[in-house]
């Protein structure tokens, strides 16, 4: 096909339906120079048992190390001896309860977790979570409504 | 180019570009070939059963591959890859933007007669 051609338009419009997720929350705290790596692992593994075991927090979670694993941690990539690498833990859950004791946990291991962490931050937002539907044409009814907060 | 060079095998990155994007939980990368005479050594070295059997946990559902020949380019269409998509993914980057690195990162199938000269 090498010219622009079309046929008769869809019955029916594509919809973003959006969904109420609960909380979103993220946390990171970083180690740096000699053992890193080990560190960062070692903190990941402190933060991972802590939740499920001693929380018993069920919701989404994941565990990351920046620097080392965590854009392509799925795909199974990974740095061999990283020198500067960062915790990052995000979760969701509709409890934000469940948010508020993982940023605990991360902070908590400035000063109770392995040697040299520092720099942490984190963050608890929303979530909305979407989904796309079709929707046959005559149940869209167009119309503009302007809503001031 | 040094004998370490010489004797490296290759990767995509060395002959093509790429770029990633999402829709729902399907991502979509596409590879270009920077040299037309590139062309063929980067068709057999990206099938869809490479780029599908190299990361079997990340792309959970099928992969399909379109060759766009005049333009020296392979658009891969991954099904069920995004970790739940933008909004389900905890990844920090949760459009896969990032993947296109993934591909890019591939050795090359590449015979003898495939090198440049010199």
């Amino acid at each position: 096909m090498w010219n622009a051609n079309g046929t008769t338009r869809p019955q029916t419009l594509k919809v973003t339906v959006g969904f109420d997720a609960g909380y979103q929350a993220e946390a990171g705290v970083s180690y740096a120079g000699s053992g890193a790596q080990e560190r960062g692992r070692l903190a990941a593994e402190i933060v991972g048992e802590r939740l499920s075991q001693v929380h018993g927090i069920k919701a989404d979670l994941r565990i990351d190390l920046i620097g080392v694993s965590s854009l392509f941690a799925t795909a199974g990539v990974r740095a061999v001896d990283a020198l500067d690498v960062r915790l990052h833990v995000t979760l969701r859950s509709r409890a934000k309860e469940d948010a508020e004791i993982m940023l605990w946990e991360i902070e908590s291991l400035l000063c109770c977790g392995p040697a040299g962490g520092g720099g942490f931050r984190g963050s608890i937002v929303p979530c909305v979570m979407t989904k796309s539907v079709l929707v046959a044409r005559d149940q869209v009814k167009p119309g503009l409504e302007v809503l001031v907060a | 180019m040094n004998a370490r060079q010489r004797n490296a095998r290759r990767i995509v990155r060395d002959i093509a570009h790429a770029r990633a994007g999402d829709k729902g939980n399907t991502s979509n990368v596409s590879v270009w070939a920077y040299d037309p005479a590139d062309f063929e050594l980067l068709k057999r070295s990206l099938t869809a059963e490479r780029i599908s059997d190299a990361f079997p946990d990340l792309i959970r559902g099928k992969v399909e591959r379109y060759v766009i020949a005049h333009l020296h380019g392979l658009n891969f269409v991954l099904q069920d890859a995004l970790e739940g998509g933008v909004n389900g993914s905890l990844n920090l980057d949760s459009h896969g933007k990032s993947w296109s690195y993934l591909v890019l990162g591939l050795e090359l199938e590449e015979r003898a007669d495939d090198r440049p000269v010199g």
